[in-house]
């Protein structure tokens, strides 16, 4: 092919691969990644009651006092922000004040809350007057206000069964009481919260929220009244934007640092100028761009983690150009034209390149099997990235040697001192290997007695100092406990059977709460008693068919005014025909807003959540677990077959699923890895050899993250084997050239050895730059992968040539350890 | 119900601030003043008081005598009505409890950090500061008869629609409280001994076994 038709090609494909980028949609909530039974039930309850979709602001005053100025906040912000596009509803409170609560259920609802014994006493002649006389009684207190204002609202005192209702649903928030706003207890900090129009998953969704409570908090923190409160808000949108924009700020820094420093490295390691080195990055980002657009040709979204990995795909893509230009520089320094010494160089390696793409891409595929999509994603992504690499390398890298070589090097390529460490590793090799077994026995033991931990805190794989997270735990501080609810989401076919199965829940979970083990639950059932106490409460009413007259004569008796109490009377001998308390008789009083959180029809079916609140936060394993069995445990013995969800549960299975996927992807990887060396291999210690390298820097990663106390997490896992594949690449490149006749000490195996330093070492700061982002997800991608293979490295220049010196017959070319003298050992041209 | 209408009116004889510096005239600032002097080295105090109250919920006016005593934060007070006793408050530890004898019950509220209730006697209610930009305060002095301060609630929504209050040498001998409700209330204050002796025992709540003992606001609770 012509030149300018190459390079013409090659344009064309980036073009393509651009477009085809720009219309992927990124998604960067993590939720949304994770397809476990937690993870689809917290959808449920997104779709259906808005819950984890909510955005928190927290408004707090330096000091007391300032009690006025927050609540004025909280009404403006709420102003503000329901007349914002992406907002769907704001409030700062609880949607009802127990007052209006109270007014709107007072009678007919207020009997049928009460226990029916309590009840029958009050309603009994003498427990009438013996109430009324009570609240004379009360009356002598000192002065007059609300103490008056109460007993002619409702001198049976109805409503403290209702208060003993809301009172255990507004128990999840440490609020003042008798407030409709969600004001804490010290009076300096306050609640408002609002919902978004879509959901956080939708592209573009949390940046318009997270922007439009920006806007709100500016406008209201410019009055001069607003002068010193804070106004600092969590909750999914700001998690997801958060995510977003430091995910996409590392893979930028990443992607720019890791470009910038692997150039000066190979500038460095090849003796070549810089502009040089700028060429032979071409065929990288060049493979790495169409590998990227192959990829979203094949898609319409993909996860921001699976993008994680084309920091991984530049750290392998130019490892294949990487050993090309070793071997040309060596070929060149034989003496070889530079066309000859590029085609040398394509030649002799094609086969190693080839191998190694094939183990790493069967790593890759191996992703395939994996149940979580941004998995599947990432494997698929790398196995596009890795192909389109190896084509840049061999198609176009060749023809850019050969301009780069026009000059003969003055000087060998560098190497010198890996030479000389390698042919040290081989005379010495039953040292070695027996300290590699030793060290590598006491790692397994280390194993043995202390695993790698997995990390199954989906908070740690946000931002270090996340302001979101941050502001969570502030409010958790501020309102009591754990705001980190377990949710509990119940579906059936009416309304009346999704309420029927909260109150089957209520007992249990009441037992839970008086014993200390869970501070609150918040559910339908606290606002409807069941049908079955209501139709008694009823009864106990019917069996009072005088009570209207009979609370009319106790009130004369006592001296009070009957005419100051209204309808009172007439509405208490009317609630024995009350239709019992449900949903819709909740809804038609005016409290809506409390009971569309708690049960709602969606979509022709009924759900119910219930909101279950423990004394201890959830994101450590044991407590967690512990939470769970129990409420499962509830569940069974209820007879209400719920879904347990919420974020805390979500992070324990996403945990648990992408370490069963990650033993099915390592088991498949090295099933396909081992049969493809076999194949090429044949001989087990030519294998042993390929593998030795990866084995070991695995074996001693894990050590080392034993030791550290560093975590597995659902991103490290998942770039693991990739680090296999690398050092296994290692493993292939210096076996394949000792068998092809270049031993340890030869020119070419130096070269080679040249090769697999440079590779690391640009792999390594690839990772490197990772290990330095916010994310701290990212960051532990990059901090295994620079161990690995760092460690990969160290066992490839010395255990893997003390092993290809066991081989029978190996030849040992003890070669001059000068820089200068790199044609010293065997002929250029002597091919095994 | 609240239960800080009565509270804070056994606040009322807490040591007092300072006047705001704007708005009251000179006469009745200089007033507040004297009487703030006056009151600001009380560490006990013992009232007894009459009261009378007309109220629309009632037939025929109600009146009852009384005794509190306040030592510190903590205070007690004994309700009567031709001499039986009809209720007792006792504030202290974080709690109000009212024992009802005749019914042998006890209600205990939690008194959290929330907002103080409107006052009937916004003077007692600890912020002398607001009250010139709260009430609007007109003093009369005349010799041979008490000083009177009356104070008007500036809020259209405050449940108090006046409040008069009587002094002979800075202490109170008269408070009339009237209500947008339409109720008023007389208290008449027999004593009012300040750093008299006042022993423990006598702000302790002192209730006899078996009475019951139930949350305020629930009514929830059991037999002690």
């Amino acid at each position: 092919m012509k030149p300018a038709a190459r390079w013409l090609l090659a344009l064309a494909a980036v073009g393509i691969s651009g477009v085809a980028l720009a219309r992927l949609e990124i998604e960067a909530d993590v939720t949304q990644l994770l397809q476990t039974p937690a993870a689809r039930a917290l959808q449920t309850a997104e779709r259906v009651f808005g819950l984890g979709e909510r955005v928190v602001i927290l408004v707090e005053a330096p000091a007391a006092g300032r009690e006025a100025d927050l609540l004025r906040c909280g009404r403006a912000l709420v102003e503000r922000l329901e007349a914002e596009e992406a907002i769907a509803s704001a409030t700062d409170g609880l949607g009802t004040s127990p007052d209006a609560f109270v007014d709107a259920l007072l009678l007919p609802y207020g009997p049928l809350a009460a226990d029916p014994d309590e009840l029958e006493a009050l309603l009994s002649p003498a427990g009438l007057r013996g109430q009324l006389e009570q609240q004379l009684e009360r009356l002598s207190l000192l002065g007059a206000g609300q103490t008056e204002a109460w007993v002619e609202r409702d001198p049976l005192d109805l409503h403290r069964f209702l208060v003993r209702r809301w009172r255990s649903l507004a128990a999840a928030y440490t609020i003042q009481p008798g407030r409709r706003e969600l004001l804490d207890r010290e009076g300096k900090a306050l609640l408002v919260l609002a919902s978004g129009t879509r959901g956080s998953q939708e592209p573009g969704a949390a940046r318009a929220v997270v922007a439009a409570v920006d806007a709100a908090r500016a406008a209201v923190l410019a009055e001069p009244w607003a002068q010193g409160l804070e106004v600092r808000a969590t909750g999914g949108y700001h998690l997801a934007e958060e995510s977003a924009r430091v995910i996409q700020r590392d893979l930028i820094f990443s992607l720019s640092t890791s470009i910038a420093l692997a150039a000066l490295l190979l500038a460095w390691g090849l003796r070549l100028a810089p502009w040089m080195i700028g060429g032979l990055m071409l065929p990288t980002l060049w493979g790495t761009t169409v590998g990227a657009g192959v990829f979203a040709l094949t898609r319409s979204s993909a996860s921001a983690v699976a993008f994680g990995c084309t920091s991984v795909l530049i750290g392998l893509g130019i490892d294949f150009t990487i050993h090309l230009a070793t071997a040309a520089l060596a070929a060149r320094a034989q003496g070889l034209d530079p066309q000859a010494a590029a085609r040398d160089a394509r030649r002799r390696n094609v086969g190693a390149l080839v191998l190694a793409t094939l183990t790493s891409a069967s790593a890759f595929a191996a992703f395939a099997a994996a149940d979580q999509g941004f998995l599947r994603e990432m494997g698929w992504l790398t196995l596009c990235g890795l192909g389109t690499c190896l084509v840049g390398a061999l198609w176009l890298a060749p023809p850019l040697l050969a301009r780069m070589l026009r000059r003969p090097p003055s000087v060998a390529p560098r190497g010198g001192w890996l030479d000389a460490l390698a042919q040290g590793a081989a005379r010495r090799r039953g040292w070695v290997l027996s300290l590699t077994a030793l060290l590598s026995l006491a790692v397994a033991a280390l194993l043995w007695i202390r695993p790698p931990q997995l990390e199954d805190d989906l908070r740690k794989i946000h931002a270090r100092n996340s302001e979101p997270l941050a502001v969570q735990a502030r409010v958790s501080e501020v309102f009591g406990g754990t705001q980190d609810a377990v949710f509990v989401v119940l579906e059936g076919a009416s309304e009346a059977e999704v309420v029927a199965a909260c109150q089957r829940l209520e007992g249990p979970l009441a037992s839970w709460m008086r014993r200390g083990l869970l501070r609150a639950r918040v559910s339908i059932a606290a606002l409807i008693p069941p049908l079955e106490a209501q139709r008694e409460a009823l009864a106990v009413l019917a069996r009072h068919p005088r009570l209207e007259a009979e609370l009319t004569e106790a009130l004369d008796d006592v001296g009070f005014a009957r005419d100051a109490f209204g309808d009172y009377p007439a509405r208490l001998g009317a609630a024995a025909e009350a239709a019992p308390l449900t949903p819709a008789g909740l809804r038609a009083a005016g409290l809506s807003v409390l009971v569309d959180d708690l049960v709602r029809v969606k979509d022709g079916r009924a759900y119910a959540v219930v909101q279950v609140f423990p004394l201890t936060e959830l994101w450590a394993g044991g407590a967690r677990a512990d939470t769970a069995a129990a409420l499962r445990r509830v569940l069974t013995e209820a007879g209400v077959e719920g879904k347990l969800t919420g974020l805390p549960l979500v992070s324990a299975e996403a945990a648990e699923a992408v370490a069963a996927d990650f033993l099915k992807i390592c088991a498949l990887t090295a099933g396909l890895v081992l049969v493809l060396l076999v194949v090429r291999f044949r001989h087990p210690l030519h294998v042993l050899c390929v593998l030795a390298p990866a084995a070991l820097s695995t074996l001693w990663t894990a050590g080392l993250f034993s030791l550290t106390d560093e975590r597995l997490n659902l991103m490290n896992l998942g770039v693991l084997p990739m680090v296999l594949a690398l050092g296994i690449d290692d493993g292939i490149h210096l076996t394949h050239r000792s068998l092809a006749g270049d031993g340890v000490g030869t020119p070419r195996f130096r070269a080679t050895l040249l090769g697999v330093l440079l590779t690391s070492l640009t792999t390594m700061l690839t990772f490197g730059s990772l290990a330095l982002s916010e994310n701290r997800g990212i960051a532990s991608v990059g901090r295994l992968t620079l161990c690995g293979i760092a460690l990969a490295l160290l066992a490839s220049v010395t255990v893997l040539p003390a092993l290809l010196a066991l081989r029978r017959g190996a030849r040992l070319n003890i070669a001059p350890t000068s820089r200068d003298s790199a044609g010293a050992g065997e002929d250029v041209g002597s091919d095994a | 119900m609240k239960l800080g209408t009565v509270v804070l009116c056994a606040w009322a004889m807490t040591a007092l601030p300072s006047l705001a510096d704007e708005g009251a005239s000179p006469e009745a600032r200089a007033f507040l003043k004297e009487w703030a002097s006056a009151m600001a080295e009380v560490r006990s105090l013992r009232v007894r008081f009459t009261q009378t109250k007309t109220l629309r919920l009632l037939r025929k006016p109600r009146v009852s005598e009384g005794l509190t005593v306040l030592k510190g934060e903590r205070l007690h007070m004994s309700v009567t009505r031709d001499g039986a006793p009809e209720i007792e408050l006792a504030v202290g530890d974080g709690e109000a409890r009212l024992y009802y004898p005749k019914r042998g019950t006890v209600e205990v509220y939690t008194l959290d950090g929330g907002p103080p209730p409107e006052s009937p006697f916004p003077l007692f209610s600890g912020d002398v500061a607001e009250l010139e930009r709260t009430h609007a305060l007109t003093l009369t002095r005349a010799e041979g008869r008490p000083d009177e301060l009356v104070m008007v609630p500036r809020d259209p929504e405050s449940s108090t629609a006046k409040v008069v209050m009587r002094f002979r040498e800075f202490k109170v001998v008269e408070v009339e409280q009237t209500t947008r409700r339409g109720d008023s209330v007389r208290i008449e204050v027999k004593e009012f001994a300040v750093n008299a002796a006042v022993d423990d025992a006598e702000l302790e709540l002192a209730v006899p076994e078996g009475t019951k003992v139930v949350d305020g606001v629930s009514g929830r609770g059991a037999k002690r």
